[in-house]
């Protein structure tokens, strides 16, 4: 039997679980709009969503043609489901698109030597984390006199501190 | 090894100085695929008359800029009598009314004055979507081959004229 303090929480849960519902569904619903669209193949519809999805509104720094609603997107997404239509492949209508608007438009930026350090630079960051962790093991390990200098100058901290976990565990 | 421990501070001024200098870009700045190319072909009718097409060879001959209005636009009412004022100075503008009502544009020039030298009425916005437009106003500058040195997304008022279009003007003078 839970008490009061339990039935708050499960009331909680349950409005959480419910505004999680809501937001799942107001997604669908919004991508359903936004996708409005008057394809009758529906894996031609799967490609234009993907499409719309990918890149980005050439208005509108922060957002992609598909959320978009400046009159530029809505031009763009009439032209994308145009293209589609008369059967242009999506390299073929992102060329299309970039030979107008640069590479701007795409939010998947291509693999070249101008983006070598976006698609590259997490990679060496990574590798110089590993490297500095690396060389402080190494450093830590490979000289006893510091770690004995650390042990001589604070013995009394760690004696103690060991001291009073073993005698929490005691009482336990 | 002592150098070692500056190592951290090394890389913080590196990524400090990466960062400092990122602050200046414009992100949102919608660079232009067209710069340096040709004007793109195309075949639209004149704004006063519905019957006259014009096509890319009309716009070539002289330095002009090629600018990209409409009435629905509030920036371009704004920047409109500036453009008035580099016409009466002789610098050929030409028009591009963009995604808008011929009548009401028509009548939006006779209230306000006309700076252009010819206008292409572009009403589904294909030229447009051609030249990368992503609004109104927008200018760009042809030289006498038609190809396109440059443009300018946004108002073209007098600090802007003298940065960014003044200097193709006095070269050519010279």
């Amino acid at each position: 039997m839970p008490g009061k303090k339990g039935r708050v929480f499960y009331y909680l849960l349950a409005c959480n679980y419910a505004v999680l519902g809501c937001v799942v569904f107001h997604v669908d619903v919004v991508s359903a709009q936004t996708s409005s669209s008057d394809f009758t193949d529906v894996a031609l519809e799967r490609r234009y969503v993907t499409l719309i999805q990918e890149l980005r509104c050439p208005k509108c720094q922060n957002q992609n043609l598909q959320d978009s609603h400046s009159t530029v997107s809505l031009d763009l997404k009439d032209q994308i489901q145009r293209l589609l239509k008369t059967g242009k492949s999506d390299e073929e209508i992102k060329s299309y698109l970039t030979e107008r608007y640069t590479e701007y438009i795409l939010y998947r930026p291509v693999v070249g030597y101008h983006t070598f350090l976006l698609w590259v630079g997490p990679l060496f960051f990574i590798l110089i984390a590993i490297g500095v962790l690396l060389f402080v093991q190494r450093l830590n390990s490979s000289s006893p006199t510091s770690d004995k200098h650390l042990v001589g100058d604070q013995p009394h901290l760690h004696q103690s501190g060991s001291g009073e976990v073993s005698e929490t565990f005691k009482k336990e | 090894m002592r150098i070692i421990l500056f190592a951290p501070l090394m890389v913080f001024f590196a990524i400090a100085i990466l960062l400092w200098s990122a602050l200046e870009r414009e992100p949102g700045k919608l660079p232009s695929a067209l710069i340096g190319k040709p004007f793109p072909e195309f075949s639209l009718t004149k704004l006063s008359a519905h019957n006259q097409y014009l096509s890319a060879e009309d716009l070539s001959g002289a330095l002009a800029l090629i600018n990209v209005w409409a009435t629905w636009c509030y920036a371009c009412k704004l920047e409109h009598p500036y453009l008035q004022k580099l016409a009466s100075n002789g610098i050929k503008i030409i028009g591009i009314n963009y995604k808008d009502n011929r009548k009401a544009a028509i009548a939006w020039l006779e209230r306000l004055g006309n700076p252009y030298s010819v206008i292409i009425f572009d009403e589904e916005g294909s030229l447009g979507l051609d030249i990368g437009v992503s609004g109104a106003p927008e200018t760009f500058l042809i030289d006498k081959q038609g190809i396109i040195l440059h443009r300018r997304v946004g108002i073209l008022d007098q600090k802007v004229w003298e940065k960014e279009f003044s200097h193709y003007y006095s070269d050519s003078w010279e």
